[in-house]
């Protein structure tokens, strides 16, 4: 009824359906607090079928915007390192458009699907252990703040060129975070996401800062992770703007309406929930894995 | 159901509502595509992006999926669908009877060219040639490769986009675009990821 051509993915799709889908991640991620890219490129491909390369760069794109959308808030509750931001994003940009590269590169080989869906397949599972992790630290609140305190104390301990973060108020080396934005922004340049749920609990547990400044910093470094990524995905024909704004309509409301239910529910079901969630995408892609190779 | 606290309730709606959605959108999934048996096909085309109306060259590698070496000597052929843009074509067909004719207006979308051959180059290395024939100022074209030797017939495809303007036009303008919406939304409304 809605249907709607998306011209580089050259194929006719419900522009209703994806809304919903957007909708439906947008929830999710007002609920459970994380960018939601690691569902959303999957069931792209898995419920509508569009091209894994179209959904990676499109994902990017609507993650420029997300971002953008959050550091505003960010902003205005002062929750910004701007001097931790500029050290990851030394890291992330050059990470980003190496991720980019591999992409393209990858995009030529007859088994890129099987690729990037092993990738993913990885990906969501050390999802699903960071989340068991932080469900058993964070049940026993004071060993999981002794456990932060140890470990950013060993790297925070490293002299080799150590820089002051006023704002966080440590003094940690320069190379950490540069070495972290590299890492986290390989793998969005890749798959496509933003890397919330790696880089802030790298940012936390690492370098020692705060949560509510690892999560301002984290998204507020986003905003150009993502628009290089964007940048560089729509220049290797990865990017349809149609399908980026339908997901960014989609997961704008959607968002609106997670965050009020986190409320509602209770923190250690919404994992719960989450987890479901997560083993049911992946058992999906277990089985087009097992497909490429019958 | 009447213990049930308001917590309780409200993930109980939660899960329905989820699993909802789930089945609602379950007929959409689309089914594992079989995969190739016998070749491997890897399509490179010249560019990422190419424009309207310009000739696009692709190489095409086919190898043996068991022994990896270049297979030589194959049939290959490629089929493109070219997205024309959401334009209107005004049709004159004569009528079958009498001197009249039928005055048609088609909305034309895509555009099928098939069973374009390739050429084969080098040992496993087929080029293939064909103009991007549109309408359109830019959008894609679906590459179907079809390889077939010995009895044995495989198909691959691949999405190639092309525009008219400057691709970095368009990177730069979806990517502006998208922060200044992001922007929009998080003035208005603070912001959606606190």
């Amino acid at each position: 009824m809605f249907e709607i051509y998306l011209p580089i993915a050259n194929m006719m799709v419900d522009s209703l359906e994806i809304i919903i889908l957007g909708i439906f991640v947008g929830f999710l991620a007002g609920l459970f607090g994380i960018g939601g890219g690691f569902i959303m490129v999957p069931l792209l491909n898995i419920v509508l079928g569009i091209p894994m390369n179209i959904a990676i760069g499109s994902n990017l794109t609507q993650v420029a915007a997300t971002s953008s959308s959050g550091a505003v808030a960010h902003k205005k509750m002062g929750n910004i390192d701007m001097k931790l931001a500029s050290l990851i994003l030394m890291g992330s940009i050059v990470g980003v458009s190496l991720g980019v590269i591999l992409l393209g590169s990858l995009k030529a080989s007859p088994a890129f699907d099987l690729i990037i869906k092993g990738i993913y397949i990885l990906l969501l599972t050390v999802i699903g252990l960071l989340m068991l992790v932080e469900s058993a630290l964070s049940a026993k609140r004071t060993e999981q703040r002794q456990i932060i305190v140890d470990i950013s104390k060993k790297f925070q301990d490293i002299g080799f060129m150590s820089i002051e973060l006023p704002k966080s108020g440590i003094r940690i080396p320069a190379f950490l975070p540069i070495m972290m934005g590299l890492g986290v922004g390989i793998i969005a340049g890749v798959t496509g996401i933003g890397g919330g749920f790696i880089m802030v609990p790298l940012l936390i547990y690492i370098v020692g800062v705060r949560t509510v400044i690892a999560i301002g910093t984290d998204i507020f470094q986003m905003i150009f992770l993502a628009a290089v990524g964007s940048i560089g995905h729509a220049l290797n024909g990865n990017v349809d703007l149609y399908l980026a704004i339908l997901m960014l309509i989609g997961s704008s409301i959607g968002a609106q309406f997670g965050a009020r239910t986190t409320r509602r529910v209770k923190a250690a079901k919404i994992r719960l929930l989450l987890a479901v969630i997560i083993t049911m995408v992946v058992l999906h892609l277990i089985m087009d894995v097992i497909g490429w190779f019958k | 159901m009447k213990g049930m606290n308001k917590k309780s309730k409200g993930m109980r709606n939660l899960i329905i509502a989820i699993f909802t959605l789930l089945i609602i959108m379950s007929p959409m999934i689309t089914a594992i595509e079989p995969q190739g048996k016998y070749f491997d096909i890897t399509i490179i085309p010249e560019k990422e992006v190419f424009s309207p109306n310009e000739f696009m060259e692709v190489n095409i590698i086919v190898r043996d999926k068991t022994t990896n070496k270049p297979v030589m000597g194959a049939e290959v052929t490629g089929n493109i669908s070219i997205y024309q843009g959401s334009i209107i074509e005004k049709l004159k067909i004569p009528a079958k009877e009498g001197r009249g004719i039928y005055l048609m207006e088609q909305k034309l979308i895509t555009m099928e060219v098939g069973s374009i051959p390739a050429v084969e180059r080098e040992d496993g290395i087929y080029t293939l040639k064909e103009k991007i024939d549109t309408k359109a100022r830019w959008g894609g074209l679906t590459l179907r490769v079809t390889v077939a030797k010995d009895g044995h017939q495989e198909t691959v495809t691949r999405g190639i986009s092309f525009m008219s303007f400057n691709v970095w036009f368009y990177a730069l303008g979806v990517t502006s675009l998208s922060i200044v919406i992001g922007l929009g939304i998080g003035f208005i409304s603070g912001g959606f990821h606190r």
